[in-house]
């Protein structure tokens, strides 16, 4: 066969084509459209692969939070706890949420060992005091805790809390949440280095002073909790300031 | 694209444009693809000027997105071609003229039925006349798959048209 021959019928079958239907506008147009196109489809690739990367960080930073937490809330009801929902979301108990003022339980949150001195309390029993954070007695102190539950049989058993009072520097203090028949209170210790001022602490508090060794103040105060008009154990309250203040 | 490269491109497209057209068409067998699949490859060149630096290179480039496309496209299901077994009918009337066109509708209806690799092969080589090398380029495939492909083409061809066109009968 001859290719040259073979060659020109393949040139004359292609001849006689009719005009273009495209010219170079048409394709500058194409190509502009086709770039455009091109440029939007990688901005939606990467905007969804910025989605994915950041929905996966979010899902491992949250995933393992999430079920410390209902950990957390578990434990702190106990082994079986009923608040801990199906889908793991921890509820708050209604005395939890908002502890009773008058009388309930102190809240269950507050550990159940008493810490140490200088120990951090990590409970949450949400007391005011006086000018926000105390001074000097932000922290339950072991020893005024157990002479106070001593000499006050109706706080014992109970957890202490540091005093209600803004105490001055060096001072020591604690404090229960007492509910002597229908008047509940909080009842306070603080004891305060050698010239130091007394704590100062909320009105309608009923404070008594009493001179401990080697110069120093022991003051009891006792506050009517929200709700409450009387003053809890006011008529004790000197003779307690004394028996405290011979134990120091 | 800066102002001196469309000048350059709108240089290239003039001067190349009828010959992409009827290398498509002989490849596809219509005018209308054959325009469609032209511009394809011309848009496909646009995009890429700047970064073609070898503007030796440009036939080579176009050649290889206009045998792409058309292969591709030959291959979506709804645009596959289907061989038929009756050549279309030849026009009638008599003389030379009648003669060329019936023949050139017989290669190009002939040209249908081989498969489009084949096809491809055979139009880079007897209609751009490139040799087994440069059609190897095109395509992208080694020198030895051209030859088998122009053999079986060929004999696709020769099958296809019969005795309609006297050139394509094997030399005895």
């Amino acid at each position: 066969m001859d290719e040259q021959r073979l060659a020109e019928l393949f040139r004359d079958a292609a001849r006689d084509a009719p005009p273009a239907s495209f010219d170079v506008t048409g394709v500058r147009s194409a190509s502009a459209r086709a770039t455009a196109r091109r440029r939007s489809q990688v901005a939606l690739g990467s905007a969804f692969a910025v989605v994915l990367v950041l929905g996966g960080i979010v899902a491992t930073s949250v995933s393992p939070r999430s079920t410390s937490d209902t950990t957390a809330a578990g434990s702190a009801e106990g082994a079986s706890s009923p608040n801990v929902s199906t889908f793991g979301v921890p509820e708050l108990a209604p005395n939890e949420a908002s502890p009773d003022r008058n009388g309930g339980l102190p809240p269950k949150s507050i550990p159940e060992d008493t810490p140490t001195q200088g120990g951090e309390l990590s409970g949450s029993a949400d007391r005011s005091t006086v000018g926000g954070a105390p001074e000097g007695c932000a922290e339950v102190d072991r020893e005024l805790a157990v002479a106070l539950a001593d000499e006050l049989p109706v706080a014992r058993g109970l957890i202490p809390a540091p005093a209600a009072a803004s105490c001055p520097p060096g001072s020591r203090g604690a404090s229960y949440l007492l509910r002597d028949g229908g008047v509940t209170g909080t009842v306070s210790v603080v004891l305060t280095p050698p010239g130091e001022l007394p704590p100062s602490f909320d009105e309608g508090t009923r404070s008594e002073t009493a001179s401990a060794s080697g110069g120093r103040e022991l003051h009891v105060l006792s506050r009517p909790e929200h709700g409450s008009a009387v003053v809890p154990l006011a008529e004790e309250l000197p003779a307690l300031a004394g028996r405290l203040a011979g134990r120091f | 694209m800066d102002q001196r490269d469309e000048q350059e491109f709108a240089e290239y497209f003039a001067a190349r444009r009828e010959a992409v057209r009827r290398t498509a068409f002989l490849l596809c067998g219509d005018w209308h693809r054959a325009d469609d699949f032209a511009q394809t490859a011309f848009v496909a060149l646009h995009r890429r000027w700047r970064k073609v630096r070898d503007k030796g290179a440009l036939d080579a480039y176009v050649r290889r997105s206009l045998v792409r496309a058309v292969i591709d496209e030959s291959r979506r299901p709804w645009r596959r071609e289907r061989f038929v077994d009756q050549v279309p009918e030849r026009p009638s009337g008599d003389g030379e003229v009648a003669d060329s066109v019936a023949t050139r509708e017989a290669l190009v209806a002939g040209l249908k039925r081989v498969p489009p690799r084949q096809r491809a092969v055979l139009v880079l080589r007897f209609l751009e006349g490139l040799d087994v090398a440069a059609a190897a380029g095109a395509l992208g495939c080694s020198e030895g798959t051209v030859k088998s492909q122009t053999s079986r083409g060929l004999e696709a061809l020769r099958a296809a048209l019969g005795d309609t066109i006297d050139d394509l009968r094997p030399a005895s």
